[in-house]
């Protein structure tokens, strides 16, 4: 600003009068009252004077000039038709402009200046086309105009040849690209250009096109600092010299006031960033530039470079978490500075990302500079404050576990996960696993997370001198290098951790009581702030662990107290030894059931009430203890009740001597223990039982986790016996080691569902004997529940069924093997058959054809008639097996509903010849029942072959009577076939009556099918047949089926 | 009284007892024969293609034979002559006495009735009155 001032108030210039007249009037502030009417007399006054010799005429009108005041415009008109360009300083409005083209302006060049951050000015250049145009100044070499017009508007005003080859330049044209040269290094424009923007000077006559100029803007050029700015690049056409053009670059990003001005700013800037440690910055909105001073390395921030490359990378490089954060707060920030308060200053913290992959915490501080209405630039100051960040998240954590760690509620595995959790979120990328040693010097996780818990399950099965964890002193490297993390690494793969990083803690015995833990996928860089984290961590786990330890101790002294205290509450008794007075408490009463006068006065009374079997082993201890003179006694022993039931009871006694030492005094204190005895008892006999038991038991504990794996914790003898796994070997062991792998693959999906729903669970699978034997197992799983009802034990109960399994197999075998023999039977009884009935079948059509033909010869007709009937006897016989060998083979047969009547109908009619020679009495009753659900045509057989039996085995003392009733009874309908025939000798015979060719009587025509048939046939149809006889009175056969559904 | 009844089978007893029996009970005029389903379908064949002849009023078919059974006869006769036929109705002479069969025989429609062997005079007149029903 300072050379501003020193500017004259006004300046005309006016070199060289007889060749051209410029006139340049600069009006200053302090003549901001001069009287426009004045001015404009000036102007008149000059363009008279110099007649139509005017070329040029500026006016630079002063800020509040208003245009709408000149009075009059006529000035301007007159000058302007004189060829002049006028230019006027003012925040010039728009509507304006047209009154201008109006006074015979032909273009107007508007130009907004700043200063500083503000702008200051608008210049409207108004140019009218004349023969004496602007551009001759340029030719005329007459420098001062140049001079002012580029030192205090910023524009670089040089000629070039038509190639764009500089031809004359400015000085500050020079000083502006060349760092320490009198004159330009390079020849031509285009040196200057950024490459991407060469383009546009192609064909520069080309964009003429008829015009005098043209302006391209914004391109980029190189300036002396060694970046590229964008320059409008202004050509005009030389009136005087068609060789050459006229160039003017205006500089878009700043003028040079604005430069000097900033670059004071930066020696400020400099000065106060490393005043304060901070990297301070300035960035142009606009030109996207960015200036940096005391970079304190603030990862990606170069000075000079376009910010734009950068901040499109910016927030990439923000941390995930504090984005959305980020961005909102710039928004807000511009609303804010925009509507509120400019220079309100702004702060955000974020992380930044390294690249080492690391986050750094930037807190950034700055404001927001408007022009316009446009956020110009922003000037703020970056301060990598990871240090105290992390120094203060870690008091809080450290806070917080105090915290919980003090309340008696949190538990320590809680406070422990809460840890791990703090030390994952401080230390990025890390997993953390903190471990304690419990006094067995056995590794523990005490974290309440399952992926932890897992991999110390793991862990845990490695022998402990070869654990790395048991170090003594901090532990890195890469899991897979390293021998002892061998056995560790199959579970690391699993989360993909490749990287460790293990800290002990050692308490003052010099023993290792807890470890920190910490994997990683990624190559990690410890950083001296994450040193220090787990430093102290290990100091909080460190007291954390010793606190665990004494709490657990006092825990355990309290339940301690609490058993005595409880002892006390049980019988009590008091004997004084010498007096031998014996006095018992209220429990003698409410738990032996004595009332006071029951209870005798002396020992003698509690001596008589121990149990008989114990008495003597108990007084023997007794008086032992008192000759010995020892404290303490105890025994156990049963103890009547007032009800003559025993007890059990735990009897504690504490002897005091006098002076002398001789005992004076014994108080005692006797408990309860029946129902524990019991239960012992109980137990006993439940573990015989499994022990004992032939079956294989294991139960298995049930991980909380999904992660953990499920471990046995007790096994019956009879499960060594089985699979050769002795107790020792798989106790603690996950139970894949012995179940056969695939079932247990096979039965997951079903014993999770059944320890959901808590039930029995019953699978055959082969397993695996320890000798690698394979054997059929049949598994019962039951789930057993804890007390809060979440599934906690499995019961597993195996049997070898292998001999069942190999029994089966035979069987099946056999049955096969029987299926296919009596396939072949079958097969070869109907050919059988089919082959016999077809000749027979012949001879009694032979037969039938011999009847019709008269037979003189009678010896003849005597061999025929026998021929016929051993024939026709044939017949019958072989229908007869082959109607057997169609029941047997059809399982199920059709089956209706028939009428009783109708078939004994039927029957009849078919043996209407052999009735009328015997004409029995026939008494049928079938009212009650008179339907049979059964095949049609096997009952009519059964009811021939009875009919035919009756009719056969009639005996010849009496008339035969055949009755023939049903009855309902259930859902069975009941038929009675009764005769008084011969009957049969059921002593002798009842077993072989419904038997195949079984023959009870000897008769001719008797072929010992029939029953058998009958029999068959009835057993087909689902029903039952009872014979009912005694020789010489009759049978009766009681036949019956199934109704109908 | 019919003019031709075609006896199928390969027993020739038993073709011979029914020559006996049909004329016997002068059930036909002519009784040819055949001894299984192949030749029974040859002699179709060879009346559709002569002039003169037609075709049996009733074949009297076994099941039991060799070269074609009785059933895979039905098959083909059903897809042959089924149509050509109208008059000609099946009745199976079989020694079989399995019920199987007669259910068997009844899914054909061309089968109007089943008849066990052997062959008798009161058989054909049971036939005989099947056959005016179907008329």
């Amino acid at each position: 600003m300072t050379s501003q001032t020193q500017n004259p108030s006004f300046v005309i210039i006016n070199k060289n009068e007889q060749q051209n007249s410029d006139l340049s009037i600069i009006l200053h502030e302090k003549f901001k009252s001069l009287n426009i009417k004045f001015f404009s007399s000036l102007l008149r006054f000059r363009a008279e004077r110099e007649n139509n010799e005017i070329g040029k005429v500026f006016i630079f009108f002063e800020d509040s000039f208003d245009i709408s005041k000149l009075e009059d415009r006529r000035d301007i008109m007159q000058i302007s038709s004189e060829n002049a360009t006028i230019v006027i300083r003012k925040n010039l409005n728009y509507q304006y402009t047209e009154q201008l083209i109006d006074l015979g302006v032909d273009e107007l060049l508007i130009e907004n200046q700043y200063d500083a951050n503000q702008l200051k000015q608008s210049i409207f250049i108004a140019i009218a086309r004349s023969t004496k145009s602007f551009s001759d100044l340029a030719t005329e070499n007459k420098n001062q105009f140049f001079d002012v017009l580029s030192k205090h508007y910023g524009n670089l005003v040089n000629t070039v040849d038509l190639d764009l080859n500089f031809l004359k330049t400015s000085k500050n044209t020079i000083a502006k690209f060349e760092y320490d040269s009198p004159k330009l290094t390079k020849p031509n424009l285009r040196d200057y250009m950024h490459p991407e923007d060469i383009w546009h000077l192609e064909d520069i006559a080309s964009f003429f096109d008829g015009r005098d100029f043209i302006t391209l803007q914004p391109l980029r050029l190189l300036v002396a600092k060694g970046h590229f700015q964008n320059f409008e690049v202004n050509l005009f056409k030389s009136p005087s010299n068609d060789l050459q053009y006229i160039l003017n670059l205006k500089d878009q990003s700043e003028q040079k006031p604005k430069e000097n001005f900033r670059n004071e700013n930066n020696e400020r800037f400099t000065a106060v960033a490393e005043a304060t440690n901070s990297t301070i910055y300035e960035y142009y909105v606009e030109s996207k530039l960015l200036f940096t001073a005391n970079n304190r390395g603030i990862y990606g921030l170069i000075e000079g470079d376009h910010l734009e490359s950068y901040f499109e990378n910016y927030f990439t490089k923000i941390h995930p978490n504090d984005r959305d954060r980020l961005q909102e707060s710039f928004t807000e920030s511009f609303t804010e500075s925009l509507t509120v308060n400019s220079l309100k200053p702004f702060s955000n913290t974020f992380k930044l990302l390294k690249p080492n992959g690391r986050y750094q915490t930037i807190l950034e501080r700055y404001r927001i500079f408007f022009k316009d209405g446009v956020q110009f630039k922003r000037i703020g100051a970056l301060t990598d404050i990871t240090e105290v960040t992390a120094q203060n998240d870690l008091i809080a954590l450290e806070n917080q576990v105090y915290e919980l760690n003090a309340d008696t509620n949190i538990d320590f595995c809680t406070v422990i996960s809460f840890l791990e959790e703090g030390i994952e979120r401080l230390i990025p990328n890390s997993n953390c696993l903190v471990l304690t040693m419990d006094s067995d010097n056995e590794i523990e996780s005490v974290s309440r997370r399952d992926h932890n818990n897992y991999i110390v399950s793991e862990i845990e099965k490695h022998s402990l001198d070869k654990n790395p964890l048991y170090d003594k002193i901090e532990g890195r490297g890469t899991i897979a290098e390293q021998k002892r993390w061998k056995d560790v690494q199959k579970v690391t793969d699993q989360f993909g951790y490749k990287y460790f990083w293990t800290t002990p803690a050692i308490n003052k015995d010099n023993e290792v009581i807890a470890n920190i833990v910490l994997f990683f996928t990624e190559q990690f860089e410890i950083e001296f702030i994450e040193e220090k984290l787990v430093e102290r961590a290990k100091i909080l786990v460190g007291m954390l662990v010793a606190k665990n330890k004494a709490v657990t101790e006092t825990r355990s002294a309290k339940e301690q107290y609490e058993i005595v205290a409880k002892a006390t509450s049980d019988t009590i008794w008091d004997w004084n030894v010498q007096t031998d007075k014996f006095t018992w408490n209220k429990g003698i009463h409410q738990i032996f059931g004595y009332t006071p006068d029951e209870i005798g006065p002396t020992s003698n009374w509690w001596f008589s009430h121990v149990h008989p079997e114990d008495s003597i082993r108990v007084s023997v201890k007794f008086y032992n203890f008192l000759e010995q003179k020892i404290d303490k006694w105890q025994d156990e022993y049963r103890f009547a009740c007032a009800d003559g039931s025993y007890k059990y009871v735990f009897d504690r006694g504490f002897l005091e001597k006098d002076s002398d030492g001789k005992p004076c005094r014994m108080i005692g204190a006797m408990q309860d223990i029946t129902q524990q005895k019991q239960e012992e008892e109980r137990l006993k006999l439940l573990s015989a039982a499994i022990t004992q038991a032939n079956d294989a038991v294991i139960i298995t504990e049930t991980p909380r986790s999904i992660y953990a794996v499920p471990k046995i914790v007790y096994v019956n003898p009879a499960f060594s016996k089985m699979t050769g796994y002795l107790y020792d070997e798989v106790v603690g062991k996950p139970p894949s080691i012995f179940f056969g792998k695939n079932a247990m693959v096979e039965q997951q999906a079903i014993l999770s569902k059944a320890a959901e729903f808590n039930k029995e669970f019953i699978f055959e699978a082969i397993n695996r004997r320890k000798n690698g034997e394979e054997y059929w197992a049949r598994f019962s799983m039951i789930p057993v529940a804890d007390t809060l009802g979440d599934h906690s034990h499995w019961i597993s109960i195996q049997s070898d069924i292998t001999d069942k399994k190999e029994q089966e197999k035979e069987k099946e075998q056999l049955i096969q093997e029987l299926t296919r023999n009596n396939n072949d039977l079958k097969q070869f009884s109907y050919i059988t058959s089919h082959n016999l009935r077809a000749p027979l079948s012949n001879l009694i059509g032979l037969l039938n054809l011999i009847e019709d033909i008269e037979i003189e010869d009678t010896e003849l007709k005597e061999i025929i008639e026998g021929f016929s009937k051993s024939t026709h006897l044939l017949n019958e016989t072989v229908n007869d097996l082959i109607k057997v060998v169609i029941i047997k083979d059809n399982l199920s047969i059709d089956k209706e509903l028939v009428e009783i009547a109708d078939v004994i109908q039927n029957i009849f009619t078919q043996l209407t010849y052999n009735l009328s020679q015997s004409s029995p009495i026939i008494e049928i009753d079938v009212k009650n029942a008179p339907l049979l659900y059964v095949n049609k045509l096997y009952i009519e057989s059964i009811f021939l072959n009875l009919a035919t039996n009756s009719l056969r085995y009639c005996d010849s003392n009496r008339k035969l009577e055949i009755s023939i009733s049903s009855k309902i009874i259930g859902n069975e309908t009941i038929i009675t076939f009764k005769d008084n025939g011969v009957g049969i000798d059921l002593n002798r015979n009842s077993e072989k009556l419904f038997g195949l060719y079984q023959r009870f009587h000897d008769y001719p025509d008797s072929k010992g099918l029939g029953l058998y048939l009958v029999k068959s046939q009835v057993l087909s149809m689902g029903g039952t047949i009872l014979v009912e006889s005694e020789l010489g009175v009759g049978s009766s056969f009681i036949l019956s089926f199934k109704n109908q559904d | 009284m019919l003019n031709k009844v075609l006896c199928v089978d390969d027993d020739a007893i038993s073709v011979m007892l029914c020559r006996k029996v049909i004329s016997r009970s002068l059930f036909a005029a002519q009784t040819d024969a055949a001894n299984n389903g192949e030749t029974a379908l040859r002699y179709l064949e060879n009346t559709s293609q002569s002039k003169d002849s037609a075709y049996p009023e009733l074949i009297l078919l076994d099941l039991n034979m060799p070269v074609m059974n009785g059933w895979e006869f039905l098959e083909n006769y059903e897809q042959l002559y089924a149509d050509k036929c109208t008059k000609t109705k099946i009745v199976v002479l079989s020694s079989t006495i399995d019920p199987e069969d007669v259910k068997k025989s009844k899914r054909f429609s061309t089968v109007v009735d089943f008849i066990s062997k052997p062959i008798t005079v009161d058989s054909l007149k049971e036939v005989e009155i099947k056959l005016k029903k179907f008329d």
